[in-house]
């Protein structure tokens, strides 16, 4: 294994969560990863001029989800399937509080433009810094600080007001 | 309230996000002792943080890829991509000058509508389905493009050929049969060095002649469409409006 693969290797546990953050299904991430890490391999010879690794992995990997997502999207009794099923989250040992911090913001971040839920995510989940995270959607840094701002605002007026639609941040108590 | 930021928002973000180094990292520390209403905010998102992580936790061990089997099938040339951009721009340039005087000639002839949509609609789905699968886009390989070819010219009944567009920085990836509302459609798919995929889709024509070259898009889709007096032909793709165009020239000169 030459040094290419082996720091491709390092970063596939960041790719497959980014992954598996993205797709909600583990066979889903699976897919992904491996697509990549064979999309990345034919095309080394490019990334030899580019630089970081990681940035350039993931953004192979996120181009991969975009268009699988676009092809499903042109079918949408599939794609209503995963917006609402939120079975597939993790059971949580934790206090209720916290069990149910976990289901507002699952599914407040379903309803997140993807562009937000997508910088939310890499920049929570992958370890990459801010400048490559930006690098890897191809934004500038200042746009991904605002998707970023954005996004967390909206998690926490859904964890505030148990309802995205409503404007204040008063829980409903009875 | 109104008192100014001397930590901004994005150093808070930051802050949460574990991006800033020690000296940043303790002047933020500080801020928040005397900032309540930005320690709030901080710890709120530091919750969303930890709950993200524990949805999505890191697998429990190193998914097993198979590294360096398939791919050896498809070396890419070595070569250094940048200055073929900066090739293709001009060419681009060049030809964009070309054919919007091509257009300028205002030579539509009469074409049929309907049957146009038909074709139109069947060649963009054929690219969403086959353009986006990573493992089996296509039936035959670039690798034996001889066979390919022949076997779609017979289905289609007319001479065909594979054009090739690499000196545009797209080689051939295969092609495969379709299906049409006009019997068996060619589709030939062809991929760029960040594995954007560009396909020509070939069927037959109704006689409809269209002497110029005709655009379509659908959100990022784009398509451009001509035909000639036996078949039909539609380049789509996610590229460029003017990338796609100096494609469509090539293709409509190496056909003609």
């Amino acid at each position: 294994m030459d040094s290419f693969e082996a720091e491709l290797q390092a970063c596939l546990p960041d790719l497959w969560r980014y992954g598996y953050a993205l797709t909600r299904n583990r066979d889903a991430a699976d897919d992904l990863v491996q697509d990549c890490a064979e999309r990345a391999l034919n095309k080394r010879s490019q990334w030899r001029e580019q630089g970081a690794l990681k940035p350039w992995l993931m953004k192979i990997l996120l181009n991969i989800y975009r268009n699988q997502k676009r092809s499903l999207s042109r079918r949408p009794e599939l794609v209503a399937v995963d917006n609402t099923d939120l079975s597939w989250m993790p059971v949580s040992s934790d206090p209720y509080a916290s069990h149910i911090a976990l289901c507002e913001i699952a599914r407040s971040l379903q309803k997140l433009p993807e562009e937000q839920r997508e910088a939310l995510l890499l920049v929570v989940l992958t370890g990459l810094s801010y400048r490559e995270a930006a690098e890897t959607l191809e934004i500038p840094i200042g746009t991904l600080m605002s998707r970023l701002g954005r996004a967390r605002i909206s998690l926490r007026v859904a964890r505030d007001g148990y309802s995205s639609d409503s404007p204040t941040i008063q829980p409903s108590s009875t | 309230m109104t008192e100014p930021y001397a930590i901004s928002m994005d150093m808070l973000h930051a802050f949460v996000d574990g991006q800033l180094d020690d000296d940043d990292r303790i002047r933020v520390e500080q801020w928040l002792v005397h900032h309540p209403e930005d320690a709030a905010l901080v710890a709120e998102w530091q919750v969303q943080n930890e709950t993200l992580r524990e949805m999505f936790p890191a697998m429990e061990s190193i998914p097993h890829v198979r590294l360096g089997t398939q791919s050896q099938r498809q070396r890419i040339p070595l070569h250094n991509f940048k200055p073929i951009g900066v090739a293709t721009f001009a060419m681009v340039l060049m030809l964009f000058g070309v054919v919007s005087g091509w257009y300028a000639r205002g030579v539509f002839s009469e074409i049929n509508t309907e049957t146009t949509h038909v074709v139109l609609s069947e060649a963009m789905s054929a690219h969403v389905i086959y353009a986006s699968d990573l493992r089996r886009p296509v039936e035959i390989t670039a690798d034996k493009e001889s066979l390919l070819v022949k076997w779609l010219s017979k289905r289609l009944g007319y001479r065909l050929e594979a054009p090739n567009l690499s000196a545009l920085g797209l080689k051939l990836v295969g092609g495969r049969l379709v299906p049409s509302r006009d019997g068996p459609a060619a589709l030939f798919m062809y991929e760029d060095d960040t594995g954007n995929r560009v396909t020509l889709y070939v069927v037959h024509g109704s006689g409809d002649q269209m002497a110029a070259f005709r655009y379509k898009s659908d959100g990022n889709l784009k398509t451009f469409y001509w035909s000639d007096e036996k078949l039909v032909y539609a380049l789509v793709g996610e590229v460029a409006r003017t990338k796609l165009l100096s494609l469509a020239t090539s293709v409509y000169e190496q056909l003609s």
